[in-house]
């Protein structure tokens, strides 16, 4: 497969994942591609506005008053569809400034609105791809494993051909979390408890979402001696898995556009040879290939094949 | 297990996959990351004690009640 980046280029990459921002699938729409702009404006916006009528707008109503501040929809993962937040803040805010009980799906909508956010931040980084990329096919591939990424930690890895660095973080990631539930006796499980450490586990994804959808409903009855390390946990855990994300969009990223790995070693790019499953595309690089990290290894090589 | 070994050993979980996950995205090349693991974790946790040594000894030079 070969890609010249100058001579595909769509437009201006940071628009692009601006304006996705604002609006999802805009960015899309201003690369020229409208059947992705329009799809992915119904499923990113369709899970909000779903979202929205479950909870009934108040998933910022778990804050407490003091802390209904600006910030709050900020430090969420709704801020990830901005156009949505506002719109969320706009209508519903944080509701009549009265305790009120909280609608049957207030778990479920708050959720859907926080995938909403989490997956539009992968429509700006599909929109970023596809304006240096032009092609969609060559956009895609780093998204999805992106995806992957946040769905269940190490995933990306996996389907990226990364076997073990998926497992060793999968195992990392997922335990930290399960060590942090099992101390925080499952009460990090509650947005409406944990607003903000809640915000950070979410991004573990599935592992998260499920364990909530299993045990979030319990009661705390009586003192959880070590709850504040079992929220840290559960949150570091969360915020672990976007360096995973970032390590497995920037391979995928490498791989699409033939960009030399990236590594902290000084004595990296000698001696390796290709070992992964489209190895050897050949991709001709314009003037947007750039050198990254303080010393790089061509993209179509990796550690199995590394002699030493 | 007394209080101080077990939140070592929290410590100690947390701080290997602070580590590893840091390894990870520095280096794309698992063989690359893994060999560099053990540097990183010295270098991490010698620079934890070293702040917890600065940390007790401001608390016993402007802080200790006696």
């Amino acid at each position: 497969m070969a890609v010249n980046l100058d001579g595909s280029k769509r437009g201006n990459p940071n628009v692009a994942a601006l304006l996705s921002w604002f609006v999802p699938g805009a960015g899309h729409v201003y690369l020229g591609s409208f059947g992705w702009g329009l799809a992915l404006f119904a499923l990113t916006d369709g899970l909000y506005w779903l979202g929205l009528q479950l909870s009934h707008g108040m998933s910022f109503e778990f804050l407490d008053p003091e802390l209904r501040t600006v910030v709050a929809p900020i430090l969420s993962p709704e801020i990830g569809n901005l156009g949505g937040v506002l719109w969320q803040m706009k209508h519903f805010g944080y509701g009549p400034g009265f305790p009120r009980p909280w609608p049957e799906g207030i778990v479920l909508g708050s959720m859907l609105s926080a995938s909403a956010g989490m997956l539009n931040g992968l429509v700006m980084c599909h929109a970023h791809t596809l304006a240096r990329a032009g092609s969609s096919a060559v956009a895609t591939r780093p998204v999805l494993s992106t995806a992957l990424a946040w769905l269940v930690p190490g995933l990306g890895h996996f389907h990226q051909g990364r076997k073990l660095r998926g497992a060793v973080v999968f195992v990392l990631l997922v335990g930290l979390f399960a060590l942090g539930s099992a101390m925080a006796e499952g009460s990090n499980l509650s947005r409406e408890r944990h607003f903000y450490y809640w915000a950070g586990q979410f991004v573990m994804g599935l592992p998260a979402i499920v364990s909530e959808l299993v045990w979030g409903g319990m009661r705390v009855t009586r003192d959880i001696p070590y709850v504040e390390a079992g929220l840290v946990f559960g949150c570091v855990a969360g915020l672990l898995n976007v360096l995973a994300m970032l390590d497995v969009y920037a391979f995928g990223e490498a791989r699409a556009f033939g960009w030399p790995l990236k590594s902290g070693h000084p004595d990296a790019g000698s001696s390796v040879q290709s070992g992964h499953p489209d190895a050897g595309s050949s991709v001709e690089l314009g003037s947007s290939a750039v050198e990254r990290g303080a010393s790089t290894i061509p993209s179509t090589q990796t550690s199995e094949q590394v002699s030493t | 297990m007394n209080d101080i070994v077990q939140h070592l050993l929290l410590f100690l979980a947390v701080g290997v996959a602070i580590v590893t996950l840091g390894a990870f995205y520095t280096d794309a090349l698992d063989q690359r990351a893994f060999r560099a693991l053990p540097k990183r974790l010295v270098t991490f946790f010698g620079g934890c004690l070293l702040l917890v040594a600065i940390l007790l000894i401001c608390e016993h030079t402007f802080a200790s009640l006696s």
